[in-house]
């Protein structure tokens, strides 16, 4: 098939919202790569994450369509909200809309989910941020 | 009562008053182009019709995911690095590769996080 757009514009603004959404709940920075990985979809994940401006406090999602690979990776800061368990039920999430072909509802849907996980309880007598 | 209403209604029919007709109408004969577009060209034209109006959405849309099949944009990162608040997206080339991403730098991690496939 040629090369094209991957999303239509009302599916773009769902992933940017979703991702607002997400950042401005949580205070943590979300990112969403979609495209080819490499053999190593773990690592090239974590190469992308590495790649962030604060990758301690960053999620990264990467989807790979061709592979048919969904990576999820935490910062080391992000992963004490956001357990290893809670990334893996959003992936499971993902990957039951993946399989029906719906990428952009996944998506939407999976950042809107680790954003719900890796909100931290509002404190209300301290307002130090980590 | 009903009963004699009915037999009145019944017994007043008459046979219909038109005649056979002793001569049918004689309809100029049509040619084979006439005939021809008529009998084939108004179902082919419906055909094609009708197969537009169902392939159209799809044709306005363009090619959509479909697991097991090959993808075919270019990778796409949103929230990227080089995103300027979110309005811009930065568009990787499709050789994005190990490069600017040299294995040695790969360390031990604190991070976590989920893998799937599906």
């Amino acid at each position: 098939m040629p090369a094209g757009e991957a999303f239509t514009p009302d599916q773009r603004r769902g992933i940017d919202k979703a991702i607002r959404v997400a950042q401005k709940s949580t205070g943590y920075a979300f990112s969403v790569y979609v495209g080819a990985a490499e053999d190593d979809s773990r690592r090239f994940a974590e190469d992308l994450h590495d790649q962030l401006a604060e990758p301690a406090y960053s999620v990264l999602v990467m989807v790979d369509p061709a592979a048919r690979a969904l990576e999820i990776v935490t910062g080391s800061h992000v992963r004490r909200d956001l357990g290893d368990a809670e990334a893996a039920l959003a992936a499971l999430s993902m990957q039951a809309a993946f399989a029906a072909g719906d990428l952009s509802g996944g998506i939407i849907s999976g950042v809107y989910q680790l954003g719900e996980h890796a909100r931290r309880p509002t404190s209300l007598h301290t307002d130090q941020h980590p | 009562m009903a009963i004699g209403w009915l037999a009145v209604a019944v017994l007043s029919a008459t046979p219909a008053a038109a005649d056979t007709p002793t001569t049918w109408p004689e309809p100029d004969p049509m040619s084979t182009l006439h005939a021809l577009l008529l009998f084939v060209g108004v179902p082919a034209g419906l055909f094609v019709v009708i197969a537009l109006l169902v392939m159209a959405p799809s044709v306005v849309k363009g090619p959509r995911y479909r697991p097991g099949l090959s993808w075919w944009a270019k990778p796409e990162w949103f929230g990227g690095p080089a995103e300027v608040d979110g309005a811009h997206r930065l568009v990787l080339e499709a050789g994005h590769g190990s490069d600017d991403a040299p294995v040695s730098t790969h360390v031990e991690r604190t991070g976590g996080g989920a893998s799937a496939r599906w």
